[in-house]
Formats: structure tokens, sequence, C-alpha cells
């Protein structure tokens, strides 16, 4: 099987993420002037590894206007037990690019809007994201509001396969609200809905029917056309003391599809060095439901069912992560530099092929403002 | 989801209780350690692994306001 390394859902966050803070990194003041360099590495024990540069700059222009450009590759080696078992026999590379423009007009004091355009290439696989938003600083900028529309449009291919082409559409919408909460913290909220139509399955995934207590034949996946999904998370950011900060978050997401999940994530931070140096941790929990549909195997007796999907990435599922974080501010033209690295274990509670996974996924970034 | 429907009205209603804090009263909500993300280069790494991995996604990456400083 080989893996499509794009889904439309990586892209949405590609857009939250620069839509939320302009100019990347710091945007508790907003100079959008700089360049942003990163490389992250994933590598995990089923043989499966990707490299990703990424560069990004972002600058100003007359009457309010900021723009930035972004882009990010993604080379992928895989020689996962999917991959080898069914597709090709061997191991595989693949590239994806991502490349992004956008625009962020302030409107009048404390009201901006933005538009973005993101898309994306690999072999099987090409989506474009349009985005378009507004952010307003109310109430003595003391509240922060933040809408965000996005229309995907989709092609699915399937390698080796010129004539195989399946279109996917997607509309987003998310609502962020930030409120200062005092002088040592905030409280975000964030609702976010997703509307999926089209091609949804993956043309490289078989379902295994069973009959007589045995494997008897495969059929290619087959998932709804139609998939809405709505996630609310709720964080706190706070200040425990001059130099030591904590985050923590909640996250519920739950679809049409029968998926629902729940997240929390806790982060710790300290400030060392005159605020030259911030260290932190990070853990993360997760675990999901099964789609409605999702079967480790089918039975046979009364036919091939019309929904059918063994992915472990819908069944029953739960992941935990930890991480270290390192960020420095370099004494030469207030260069920033971070490094991560993080251990994230995944289980699949109703694969027969993988029962866990342990990945490591590290990072490292260049901020030089301009 | 009416649960969750109500919870959101709770927490909104709460938030506009919030006490105003001045500008010049916000040298610690400038902190980039209270920034959201705190580390933007590790948090795309984590979340591009888990949009990848796991069955479900959203509002994982937005929010995150700033402070208003200047």
């Amino acid at each position: 099987m080989r893996v499509q390394l794009i889904r439309p859902r990586v892209i949405a966050l590609a857009i939250m993420a620069m839509t939320a803070a302009p100019g990347g990194a710091r945007a508790q003041v907003d100079d959008p002037r700089q360049v942003t360099v990163g490389l992250r590495v994933y590598a995990d024990d089923d043989r499966v590894t990707v490299w990703s540069p990424s560069a990004r700059a972002a600058a100003p222009l007359p009457h309010g206007v900021t723009v930035d450009v972004a882009t990010t590759v993604d080379a992928v080696t895989a020689a996962s037990i999917d991959v080898v078992s069914t597709a090709s026999p061997y191991a595989f590379t693949e590239t994806r690019i991502e490349g992004g423009v956008g625009l962020t007009v302030e409107v009048r004091p404390r009201h901006a809007v933005t538009a973005r355009v993101i898309g994306s290439d690999e072999r099987d696989y090409t989506a474009l994201r349009l985005s378009a938003g507004w952010r307003a600083e109310l109430a003595a900028r003391n509240t922060t509001v933040d809408l965000t529309f996005t229309a995907g449009l989709d092609t699915v291919g399937r390698a080796g396969d010129p004539t195989f082409a399946r279109d996917r559409r997607e509309l987003r919408g998310a609502l962020a609200l930030t409120q200062i909460t005092d002088r040592r913290g905030y409280v975000d909220l964030v609702v976010e809905a997703a509307d999926q139509r089209g091609y949804l399955a993956n043309p490289y995934r078989f379902v295994p029917i069973e009959m007589a207590g045995a494997v008897a034949y495969t059929l290619p996946e087959r998932a709804p056309d139609q998939r809405t999904a709505v996630a609310a998370l709720v964080r706190v950011r706070r200040a425990l003391t001059d130099a030591a900060f904590v985050h923590g978050d909640y996250r519920l997401s739950r679809d049409t599809w029968g998926v629902t999940s729940n997240t929390a994530t806790l982060r710790l931070s300290r400030a060392m060095r005159a605020d030259e140096l911030l260290l932190g941790v990070e853990a993360r929990g997760y675990r999901q439901d099964a789609a409605s549909f999702h079967r480790a195997v089918y039975a046979g007796d009364s036919g091939a069912p019309a929904w059918r999907t063994s992915d472990r990435a819908l069944g029953r599922m739960a992941s935990a992560t930890a991480g270290v974080v390192a960020e420095s501010t370099v004494p030469w033209h207030g260069l920033r530099v971070s490094m991560s690295a993080a251990w994230v274990h995944f289980w699949w509670l109703d694969d027969l092929r993988q029962s866990d996974r342990d990945a490591v996924v590290a990072s490292l970034g260049l901020v030089v403002p301009l | 989801m009416k649960r969750l429907g109500l919870a959101l009205v709770l927490v909104g209603g709460a938030l506009v209780a919030c006490a105003r804090v001045r500008p010049h009263e916000r040298q610690i909500l400038a902190h980039p350690g209270l920034a959201q993300p705190p580390w933007p280069e590790q948090h795309a790494a984590h979340q591009h692994v888990y949009q990848i991995r796991e069955g479900s996604e959203g509002a994982a990456g937005a929010g995150g306001g700033g402070c208003g400083c200047n």
C-alpha cells in the first residue's frame, strides 16, 4: 500500500497555523518581517522516514498590507509492512511539494482580513486550498476573534494508473476566541467544522473478506462520499511565575463516520538567562473510537458490505507523546534557534497486522528578523 | 453534542466576565512563553504527524491571539 502523503487536513493545518500568527513565531508583538527556515524529521520503527525542509518569509507592504510566502517539501522513504506486503516488494521514495502565499490587510485599527492560497503536488495527489479570514481585537484588546473559511479542491490519483482521477472537495470554518483573563494568562476557545465530499477512500487500500474462518479474498476500500466533523478545543495559558509557564488544552472531536476522539496536551516551559533561553517539555494523550463501518476483517457470508475500511487510522486507537524543546535567541541580529525532539507511541487496538508503533519526531528552526 | 454546545456557551460566558487588563499591565502576557503555539516549528512537526496517523482532526492549529501590547 503506497502512502498517500497529502491529506487535506495537513493543508488545513498549514492554513490555520499561518493565519493565527502572521510571521510565525512570536505573535505577542506582531513584527512580520522575518524569514523562517526549518527542518522536520519523522522516523518510526516501521521503516518510514520523512525529511521535511521548509521556508517562510513575511514582509510588510504599504497601506497596512503584509505578504507571506511559504514552501515545504516532504521526502518520504517507506518500507513499512503496508508497503512491502501489498503493492510494492521493496521500499519506495516519494516527494510532496507544498507552496503558499498569503496576504493580510489591516482594514481598520485592530481589524485585519486575510486571504491565502496553498497548493501541493505529489505523484498521486494534488490539492488546492483557498482561505479567507478576519481577525479583530476587541474590548480594549483584551479579546481576539479569528474567523476563517477554507475551500479545498483535491484530485486523488493512483500511481501507475494515469486514468484514475477522483475529486475530493472540502469546506471548513473555524472560530477562535482568545481572552486575556488577568495579568498572567489567557483562555482560548476554538471551534472548527469541516465537510468533505467526493472520493474519501484510499485507492491503495484493500479490506480482507473472511469466509469459513479464513481470509478468502480482498476488496477495494469504499467510504461514504461525505464526512462532516466538528471539533472544539479549550486551552489555558498561564504564567506560573515571571519565568515559568504552562499551557493546557483539551479537544473533543466527532464526525458523521462515528469517529469520536479526545485529546489532552500539557506544556511546561521555563525562561532562563534573562529570557534568552526557553526550555520546555510537552506531553500529549489521544484516544479515538472507530468509524462505524471499520472492521479489521469483514465476514463475507452475507455479501460485500457497501462501506468497508480496515484503515488502522479509522479504528480504535490511542497515542502518547513526550517531548522536549529548547529555543534560544542568539546575539546576532536577533536570530532565534529552536530545537525539539519527541517520542510518539501509537496503539491500534483493532489492527491485525500492527498493534503499535514507535516514532521519533524532531525539528530544527531558525528565525531571522529582517 | 448538546453537552458540548452547553459547555461552549458556559465557557464563552465566563470569558466575557474576565477583568480588563490595561496595556501597561501586560508585561508577562507579552512573554514568548505564553505565545501560541509556544514553539511553532515543533508544533507544526507534531501536528503533521497526528494529521496523518490519527483519524480525527480540527481545532488543533488555531487560536492564540496576542496580548495587544503594541
